[in-house]
């Protein structure tokens, strides 16, 4: 058997089912980055963010358990599109009582991964990040979702119109304004995007 | 027929969606022109710093999903 981290999704699923733990894990490990960003960008509140992460993975064991995942379908855009209906159902049920998004003194920097920088080059990237967070959250839902879904969760276009049931054109097309208004955003405030 | 590229186009060569063929013409046309090669730097520039900001959930919500598989 090829080692873990070798195996292909389709593969762990396999082994999972037949009651090796060590699969689920590696799966989590492999994409709880995009899942979780996809999540985070979307809600925009860490603690809901957490928690909708728990009850994807948890609605993932479950149908894994009970043999309902398909596999013809690739894992990813199958644990997304679990991921992006609880989002959904959250801001359906949150029409009552709106969403509480994460004050600016919260610092997204703390979930941030780790990797080895200087003062000098975190301070940089902090900034950048803020600014992107700060671009993302000017625009308007429908193009920021296809933002987050082609970058976060790392969807083609072609799986994203699917999972959206839109035509790619119009996945393309949001990108696209997504982009531009981005691009003004950046020129108005002066955002030095270049490393 | 020369096939203009548009905004869209650049769009998917960024992310290398475009098929063979149009990435062909979409490199050309980036390499000879400095207007379509300026708006491709400039979506390049915004996906470079997307891609970069990706987050990690808790430590206490991994340990809860594997305690739970």
């Amino acid at each position: 058997m090829a080692h873990i981290h070798l195996m292909d999704d389709k593969d762990l699923v396999n082994l999972y089912q037949k009651g090796d733990q060590r699969a689920i894990s590696e799966l989590v490990s492999r994409y709880k980055q995009r899942i979780y960003s996809t999540i985070y960008f979307l809600v925009r509140n860490r603690e809901l963010a957490e928690d909708l992460f728990q009850d994807t993975f948890i609605k993932i064991l479950t149908s894994l358990k009970n043999k309902h995942y398909s596999e013809q379908g690739k894992f990813l855009p199958w644990a997304l599109r679990i991921a992006h209906n609880l989002v959904i159902d959250h801001f359906r049920k949150d029409k009552l009582m709106p969403l509480q998004h994460d004050s600016e003194e919260f610092s997204v920097f703390d979930v941030l991964p780790q990797k080895s920088r200087n003062a000098a080059e975190q301070m940089i990237y902090d900034e950048k990040i803020a600014h992107v967070r700060a671009l993302l959250d000017q625009l308007p839902f429908e193009q920021r979702e296809i933002v987050i879904l082609r970058h976060y969760a790392g969807l083609s276009f072609k799986e994203i119109s699917n999972m959206l049931n839109i035509n790619i054109n119009t996945a393309l097309g949001r990108m696209h304004y997504a982009i531009l208004k981005m691009r003004e955003m950046v020129q108005k405030q002066d955002i030095n995007l270049r490393e | 027929m020369i096939k203009t590229t548009t905004q869209i186009d650049l769009l998917q060569y960024a992310y290398n969606e475009s098929d063979l063929a149009d990435s062909d013409r979409i490199q050309r046309s980036i390499d000879g022109d400095p207007l379509v090669k300026e708006a491709f730097q400039e979506i390049h520039q915004l996906t470079s710093i997307l891609n970069d900001g990706f987050l990690e959930p808790s430590e206490k919500s991994i340990l809860n999903i594997l305690a739970k598989a």
